[in-house]
């Protein structure tokens, strides 16, 4: 074993210095327990940096030529919104990436909410929550049965994601039902197919189900 | 072996506290070490952790968030035992991807079993990693051991399972301590990746005549001597906090329990080197007075209620786990704020007799946002194993050489690499 005269300590391993003192070790090498590791780092953090830099100059870009023609309107403020988004969807996207099915549950919400936003602020034309809330919660149903096939999500999870999206079709048909949607058709399919799908839930695995809740909502 | 499956369990009173303050920089992992004299055999090793893990069902599980609290959840993803790949107490729970809560490596002589502390304590996986390195050696050695009686561990599933803290729990009121403002901090720079670990071994039966020699126990010793390692460390301005250490205590030996899950505490002592004089001598004293009062019967029932008290509290029970988790964490943060360092004594490991010649030493560390020491001990060999989150290892240095300055031989491992 090696040996540190200054600290009168014997150390493992195949060092050249002491690990306390930093003196230079004499004697005979003994193998440590520790294996030497390469150092990690993530590549693709430089691609978002650049990403981002180039988001906030055309920001820049943007507020600057807005403030020399101001004659048109605050139309820099839709870009702003426009990447604020963008990062948003992104970012969740990004914190969550190691559960694809969790992943899109939130990112389907997030769009919703995003989508009502944009309309309200655009002068309410209702195509949020004619079009996109129906297509977009629809769509994220087939596709969770789907990624659930491919990466063997546990059927528990399954379940919990399919309530969530399940829920959205409840949002709709409230709207449907108050008069606040103009255009019934992607709605009411989307209230139906909801509909089923909940239903075939509880018939096929109606136990799984009460029995996922009861572990979720323990207190 | 076939044990009544669980479905899910709630976390134990005590683990509570640590999915929501784990991070990557503290992942509230400790890793237990056995060394044997012989290379591990993976296939063997694989093998004796097949059988391990049908004994131990809490490890088998995965932690997931409820609405209003983590739980654990039964699962059929099993073990495998591989090469050691990543830094030592790495992160092992993942909001976002299910995966066991423990993991099995091993390089060279060494078997690591790194846990989640939320599954376990030290008592309980010290009794995980037992039962595995007993059935490796079982295996490996089959004409030398084929024929040795179980372990002693024989606490039922149940028993292994329980939240012991429900158990001893009852209404009493706190007792009057002495409360600490703010304790003095190590400074320094931290590391970039990964912990920074300084494994010391020396002889059980030498530091055992140095406590004798100071007329106090192990424990108290190695807290004198860090508390010093640390003094000699501190800025001037540092100097007039106290330096507190916090000190677990292993709640079995106080509460009949057999529990494989969590059951301790944690207790602080304090020095101030400001008011006093520093000497070993007056160190000891003061630590002998502070471990009398935290192990009285009063102050440990009190420990045992504390926890319960916030988990029984009826507002508490129903706030979404998302404000829970931010509460915790702020208590563990202004908690945090009150320690300088740790100090653990996991105790003395037993195996049967006819392993000893296979085995050198065992080690456990944990993972740690500050500087932290544990130390077991095997046969006549204690480890002291120091992780830390600085780059720096002054008070390690300090601490050995006096060690080293009372006779006591010293022999160290790190993980840290030659500049
Ligand atoms: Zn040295």
């Amino acid at each position: 074993m090696k040996y540190c005269e200054k600290c009168g300590i014997s150390v493992r391993g195949e060092r050249e210095h002491c690990p306390l003192c930093n003196a230079v070790l004499h004697g005979e090498a003994e193998p440590g327990g520790f294996p030497k590791l390469p150092n990690v780092r993530r590549e693709h953090r430089l691609w978002l940096s650049i990403l981002a830099l180039s988001s906030v100059a055309a920001c820049i870009v943007c507020l600057l030529l807005n403030f020399l023609f101001r004659s048109r309107g605050l139309w820099s403020l839709f870009v702003l919104g426009g990447v604020a988004c963008m990062w948003m969807t992104l970012g969740l996207a990004l914190y969550k990436e190691r559960n694809i099915p969790k992943t899109m549950v939130w990112e389907v919400f997030l769009i919703a909410v995003l989508c009502v936003l944009w309309d309200y602020f655009t002068g309410w034309r209702g195509w949020s929550i004619n079009y996109v809330l129906p297509i977009v919660s629809m769509g994220v149903m087939v596709v969770l049965v789907f990624t659930c096939r491919l990466f063997h999500v546990a059927a528990g999870s399954l379940i919990v994601y399919l309530m969530v999206d399940a829920l959205m079709g409840v949002v709709q048909l409230v709207l449907l039902l108050t008069g606040c949607i103009t255009v019934p058709l992607p709605s009411l399919l989307c209230v139906g197919v909801s509909a089923v799908m909940l239903a075939a839930m509880l018939i096929f695995r109606g136990k799984k189900v009460s029995e996922e809740l009861s572990r979720r909502f323990h207190v | 072996m076939s044990h009544p499956q669980f479905q899910w369990a709630r976390l134990d009173t005590a683990a509570k506290i640590f999915p929501c303050t784990s991070s990557t920089k503290d992942p509230k992992v400790f890793r237990f070490v056995c060394e044997l004299k012989e290379p591990i055999v993976p296939q063997a090793l694989q093998q004796a952790l097949d059988q391990t893990i049908e004994l131990f069902p809490g490890f088998q599980t995965i932690l997931k968030r409820g609405m209003f609290w983590y739980y654990l959840e039964q699962t059929n993803m099993r073990p495998t035992a591989h090469e050691e790949c990543r830094p030592p107490c790495s992160v092992l729970y993942d909001r976002d991807v299910h995966t066991l809560l423990f993991d099995v490596t091993y390089y060279g002589c060494r078997v690591n079993l790194e846990v989640f502390h939320a599954i376990s304590d030290g008592t309980g996986s010290m009794h995980f990693l037992r039962v595995l390195i007993f059935r490796y050696l079982q295996l490996v050695h089959p004409k030398e051991l084929g024929s040795l009686p179980e372990l002693d561990y024989d606490a039922s599933e149940t028993q292994s399972m329980d939240d012991s803290f429900e158990r001893y729990a009852n209404r009493q009121k706190k007792p009057k301590t002495e409360a600490v403002h703010r304790a003095a901090h190590l400074h320094g720079n931290k590391r970039t990746e990964g912990l920074n670990v300084v494994v010391g071994t020396a002889p059980v039966n030498d530091l055992l005549a140095y406590s004798h020699r100071c007329g106090a126990s192990m424990t108290m010793v190695l807290c004198a001597l860090i508390m010093q390692a640390i003094r000699s460390q501190m800025s001037v301005n540092e100097t007039k906090k106290p330096v507190v250490l916090a000190v677990p205590v292993n709640l079995r030996n106080h509460f009949r329990s057999a529990s494989a899950r969590n059951f301790f505490s944690v207790m602080d002592v304090s020095y101030n080197f400001s008011k006093r004089n520093g000497s070993m001598e007056d160190i000891l004293q003061e630590l002998e007075r502070q471990f009398q009062r935290g192990l009285s019967p009063e102050e440990l029932q009190y420990r045992v209620n504390q926890y319960i008290g916030l988990i029984k509290n009826p507002f508490s029970r129903i706030t979404p786990l998302s404000c829970k988790d931010f509460a915790m964490r702020l208590g563990y943060y202004s908690a945090s704020q009150k320690e300088t360092s740790a100090v653990s004594n996991v105790g003395v490991v037993h195996m049967p007799a006819a392993l000893a010649p296979y085995i050198r030493q065992f080690a456990v560390f944990v993972s740690t946002e500050k500087l932290q020491m544990c130390s077991l001990s095997y046969e006549n060999r204690i480890t002291l194993s120091f992780s830390s989150a600085f780059a720096n290892t002054d008070v390690q240095r300090c601490f050995f050489r006096s060690l080293i300055k009372e006779g006591i031989p010293v022999e160290i491992d790190t993980n840290l690499c030659d500049e």
